[in-house]
């Protein structure tokens, strides 16, 4: 059987591109190894919105990923290792519902919300996803500890 | 929803199949939890991913925290 994960748009950043940094690279080794060993499983599917698609293409065309990398990684989310759930209405409804009583952003909600139901397991390393409306989804794990990674701020190493 | 057996072949509605993204014709992968059966494109095949993870981009953290960044609500 095959179980449904859902990977959060920062995993994937630090996956795909190396900090010049020092102190940050581990964040990429830890991310990189990650997803590669959920890619080689094939027990598990990685799931995503339309919403999250169109946010990682973005965020890594800012970090200067390659136009043509960038149109393989789309390519790849067609094949059965991935789900894409399409974005509706009532799903971004819900999700403005939300973060007007969270104050946790709205995008955060159009990644998870259209998979409720769907996945089992959340990866993140960001802080909004431990908030409740999120645990209701799925269990929310951090591949990345003890990192912290919010979007617009540095990352952080916790303790 | 209500699917048909006949013979062992089962009549998957058009709606079902392309909602779960099945093929119309071809093959797919089954697998039997407890009495049900799931079925699914065979998940195998290369991925791009795992080469491109292989020369991940370089950039300083302060350009990649940008590249994230989102006005707080």
């Amino acid at each position: 059987m095959s179980s449904f994960v859902l990977i959060d748009t920062n995993i994937w950043h630090f996956a795909l591109v190396k900090p010049i940094e020092k102190p940050f690279m581990e964040i990429h080794d830890l991310a990189s190894t990650f997803l590669s060993s959920i890619l080689l499983d094939p027990n598990i599917r990685i799931a995503l919105s339309c919403y999250q698609v169109g946010e990682m293409l973005e965020v890594l065309r800012k970090s200067g990923l390659d136009v043509d990398l960038r149109l393989r990684l789309l390519e790849d989310f067609g094949k059965a290792k991935f789900f894409v759930e399409e974005l509706s209405l009532p799903a971004v409804r819900e999700a403005a519902k939300a973060s007007s009583q969270s104050n946790v952003h709205i995008y955060d909600y159009l990644v998870a919300y259209p998979l409720m139901g769907t996945v089992n397991r959340i990866y993140s390393a960001d802080n909004h996803f431990v908030h409740p409306d999120f645990r209701k989804i799925a269990e929310v794990i951090n591949p990345l500890s003890p990192w912290i990674i919010t979007e617009g701020k540095k990352p952080i190493k916790g303790s | 929803m209500e699917v048909k057996i006949v013979d062992r072949k089962v009549y998957l509605p058009k709606e079902l199949v392309k909602r779960a993204n099945l093929p119309e014709s071809g093959s797919c992968e089954a697998i039997v939890v407890g009495d049900e059966v799931r079925l699914r494109r065979a998940v195998s095949g290369e991925l791009n991913l795992v080469e491109i993870l292989k020369n991940p981009a370089r950039q300083k953290i302060k350009e990649m925290v940008e590249a994230e960044e989102v006005e707080d609500v």
